[in-house]
């Protein structure tokens, strides 16, 4: 017992000693915000326009979209879930805002409305997930569907015109920085305070860590599933919104490339899919490091069928860099394996 | 026993990053001879088992198989020469059947086709062997069994290749004492054929008369070996652990005393769950513990789980110090001040990938409000590995790094944080070695003097008569008796538990 008190003071005067550097070391979103970092400075040294204003409001505007609803799939990734139909939301509730101001509905009216779609989309989801046990993936690829086909049968297929004070949502900007980035820095902040600070957030990682031993603890699973899958959905049809209202043009098809971008830039930004681990720093990074290759790319003059590769390169890397960073952990793993096979 | 050698060792060494897991390891294991390997945990036992069955090469050393020198490169090798191991941690698969299992790897092939019959045959035969034909059928899904069953049938998918050599690691930790006893047959019978057996375990009067011969590992040394005879339980006590362990045992400070008179914190009446168990009644008081005693599958863990609300029961009412309390799910019972430390740790108990503050925090974070005190959860973390002694390197550690009995630790701590008055703990000292079930033993002990309740599961006897104030025992999920403190013996609470005795209560 001497020894193990021991060790804790070792413990406590190293951290004490542990500086700003080693503290952001040992985040887990050092590796991927290194990935960007670097990407950033190779981008800027080749092309100096890189880092000019109206090109960084261009890249921050690209992944404003994947960014939002990136933070509501983190939770649902982090509870052990999973929703591959946030694009289908988002198509949909682009296409429901713009139809529901093209038919004379009051454009703030329209906008709860919408937004109230996008959680019923969400609670649907869950319904099934938790009401009736279905396995997530296989939901929410059916629900995919379903909810694009709806977006496609409220409009015959057809895009629809908006034009309201609404579109300074997707149009507007604030001293040059767009209102929807703002929005984005705004959700991230949210939902990074909801995940840590509080004790909603310590349940979603408990559910995705263990869901026997959550309800054990006195969580109630069913509840957290609810609100996880209603949270993405929320924020997909603040997506659409901010799609629509930026083009002034409702597209049905607007979400359906955003599915799996989605799921990647979760996946990027250092989330298991087994759930219980990620964060929504992370995410953003995940998006904002697929929002500048992309830009990159362009600036370059690439082929956009390069991009599409180098995408999945990344996916990739940023797996393997998880890895590498937690080598050190990986041998504790390893020794901590064996031991548990001794007991 | 013969003097013809099986496997012999010569200072075998192994290493992993920061620990010597085998130091220099002399063993040499005859036909016909039961061979126990004694330790605590972290000694090194199972990594040297893993590196005679060709899971780790071992860094330093010889291995010889029948006098010559071999070297495995994996386990299907070490099988295809005779070797047969029986793990610890069930390496089944959980959606296969039992057949299916049991001949993974090696099917007995018509052609290209699987020869169902041979294959259906042979398991009957292996399970009949087993003693479990009649409980357990070739085609049962393996997820259906109970734990024991389980770790039958692990014993059958090893015997299934015909071993010349077999190794067990720990096969009683998931086993009663009628289960043992079969198992302890079946290794006899296995002595007769002339199989050369390795038997580890933590219950140490399972190898007085089993084993032949033994020998002790402390961190990854060799201590000592011998014949059984030169040994007594104390002897290997002391030499397993380097220390004296009865003083820590017997540490035990609360008063034994009369506690009928005391406050009834909990009473339950005429619990039942269909399939599981019927009409359990019983009361518990204050500072009491009382213990469950029972066969695996007795309905004991699902009485627990019931009372607690994570599989409520179908009918019967529960008490928490006088108010009847309708418990439908785990959070209305936190909130009535109830824990239940369950019985496997890491299917239902730990966040395995989370670290240990946030392990320890979680269910006083369900009880706070919305946003988390850092701070305040920092400490707590920090007291509880203080107080319970919890090896850790540090609180942001990940608890799946942590030993068996730490782990437990940190379960008990997180209970402890949300100042229970009823503990409900389930096999609290399964799978952990004697230093820390000590440990567990004194900490069980230390709370009940806090006036803190506790209703005991557990498969070890001696340990329900070390701790509890009474058992009750349970058969074929009816609670069969209640025996007072000065009515406890082995061979009575058997009795009970075999269904041989009965008494209202």
């Amino acid at each position: 017992m001497s020894i193990s008190n021991f060790d804790l003071s070792k413990e406590k005067n190293g951290r004490k000693r542990s500086n700003f550097f080693s503290r952001a070391f040992s985040m887990n979103e050092f590796g991927i915000f290194l990935a960007l970092a670097v990407l950033c400075i190779a981008l800027g040294t080749a092309k100096p326009t890189f880092f000019s204003f109206t090109n960084v409001m261009n890249v921050l505007q690209g992944i404003t979209l994947v960014g939002i609803m990136a933070v509501g799939e983190a939770f649902v990734i982090i509870a052990g879930g999973i929703d591959l139909s946030v694009g289908s939301i988002m198509s949909l509730s682009g296409l429901m805002i713009a139809y529901l101001v093209h038919a004379g509905v009051d454009p703030t009216i329209s906008l709860l409305i919408t937004l109230a779609v996008g959680f019923l989309c969400g609670f649907f989801n869950a319904f099934l997930i938790v009401k009736w046990k279905l396995n997530p993936f296989i939901t929410t690829l059916a629900t995919m569907n379903i909810y694009q086909g709806f977006a496609y049968l409220l409009t015959g297929g057809m895009p629809v015109q908006i034009n309201s004070y609404l579109n300074f949502i997707g149009h507007g900007n604030i001293y040059g920085v767009p209102v929807s980035v703002i929005i984005m820095f705004f959700i991230v902040l949210a939902g990074h305070i909801l995940l840590t600070r509080t004790v909603f957030g310590k349940k979603v990682f408990a559910v995705g860590g263990n869901e026997r031993a959550a309800k054990l603890s006195g969580i109630r699973v069913e509840n957290a599933k609810f609100v996880v899958y209603s949270i993405v959905g929320v924020l997909c049809a603040l997506a659409g919104v901010i799609s629509t209202t930026n083009l002034g043009i409702a597209d049905p098809t607007a979400g359906s490339s955003m599915n799996l971008n989605v799921i990647a830039a979760v996946v990027i930004g250092g989330a298991s899919l087994a759930g219980g681990k990620g964060s929504v720093i992370g995410v953003l990074i995940g998006a904002a490091i697929m929002g500048v290759l992309r830009n990159g790319f362009v600036l370059l003059r690439f082929s956009i069928y390069i991009q599409m590769i180098s995408l999945g390169v990344v996916i990739i890397l940023a797996v393997l860099i998880d890895i590498v960073r937690n080598k050190g952990n990986i041998f504790v793993l390893i020794r901590d394996q064996i031991r548990r096979n001794q007991n | 026993m013969t003097n013809e050698v099986l496997m012999e060792l010569v200072e075998i060494s192994k290493r992993f990053p920061g620990v010597m897991a085998v130091d220099r390891v002399n063993i040499k294991i005859c036909k016909g001879e039961v061979h126990a390997i004694l330790g605590e945990n972290g000694a090194g036992k199972s990594t040297l088992m893993n590196i005679m069955f060709g899971y780790y090469p071992q860094d330093g050393g010889k291995i010889f198989w029948k006098g010559n020198e071999i070297k495995f490169d994996n386990p299907l090798e070490a099988q295809e020469v005779g070797i047969g191991m029986v793990h610890q941690e069930n390496s089944l698969l959980p959606d296969l059947d039992v057949q299916d299992n049991i001949f993974l790897g090696h099917f007995p092939i018509n052609g290209l086709m699987i020869n169902r019959n041979v294959e259906k045959t042979r398991t009957l035969e292996l399970l009949n062997e087993l003693y479990i034909g009649d409980l357990v059928k070739p085609d049962t899904i393996v997820h259906d069994l109970t734990m024991a069953q389980k770790q039958l049938v692990e014993i059958a998918k090893a015997l299934s290749s015909n071993p010349q050599f077999i190794m067990f690691d720990e096969p009683t930790a998931s086993l009663t004492s009628n289960e043992t006893e079969i198992l302890i047959k079946i290794i006899r019978n296995l002595k007769e054929k002339g199989v050369g057996i390795i038997y580890v375990t933590h219950r140490l009067n399972e190898i007085f008369g089993l084993a032949d011969t033994v020998t002790i590992l402390r961190d990854g040394k060799h201590i000592i070996s011998g014949p059984i005879s030169e040994f007594n339980n104390e002897k290997v006590i002391k030499y397993m652990v380097g220390r004296q362990l009865e003083e820590q045992v017997y540490g035990l400070e609360r008063v034994r005393e009369d506690r009928s008179n005391l406050q009834t914190v909990l009473k339950v009446e005429n619990l039942t769950k269909k399939r599981y168990f019927n009409n359990v009644s019983f009361d518990l008081k204050r500072g009491e513990i009382l213990g469950f005693a029972g066969l695996v599958g007795a309905g004991r863990s699902e009485v627990l789980e019931a009372i607690f609300g994570y599989e409520p029961a179908d009918s019967g009412e529960i008490y928490v110090k006088g108010d009847k309390i309708k418990i439908t799910h785990p959070m209305i019972s936190t909130q009535a001040n109830i824990g239940l430390i369950p019985e496997e740790r890491k299917l239902k108990g730990l966040f395995l990938e989370l670290s240990v503050k946030d392990n320890i925090n979680v269910v006083v974070d369900c009880k706070s409000g919305m946003f988390i005190n850092r701070k305040k959860r920092k400490e707590n973390a920090e007291e509880s590995v203080k107080k319970l002694e919890v090896k850790t390197s540090s609180i942001e550690q990940a608890v799946m790094n942590l030993s068996g009995g730490n782990q437990q630790k940190v379960i008990l701590s997180r209970w402890l944080l949300a100042s229970p008055e009823i503990l409900l703990v389930d096999e609290p000292t399964h799978g952990i070695d004697v230093g820390a079930k000590a440990e567990i033993y004194k900490i069980i002990d230390k709370l009940t003097i806090d006036g803190i309740s506790i209703l005991l599961v557990s498969s070890e006897l001696p340990e329900l008569i070390l701790l509890c104030d009474r058992i009750a025992i349970m058969y074929h999920g009816k609670m069969v008796g209640i025996l007072n403190r000065e009515e406890f013996s082995q061979e009575r609470v058997m009795s009970y538990a075999t269904g041989q005795l009965q008494r209202d209560c």
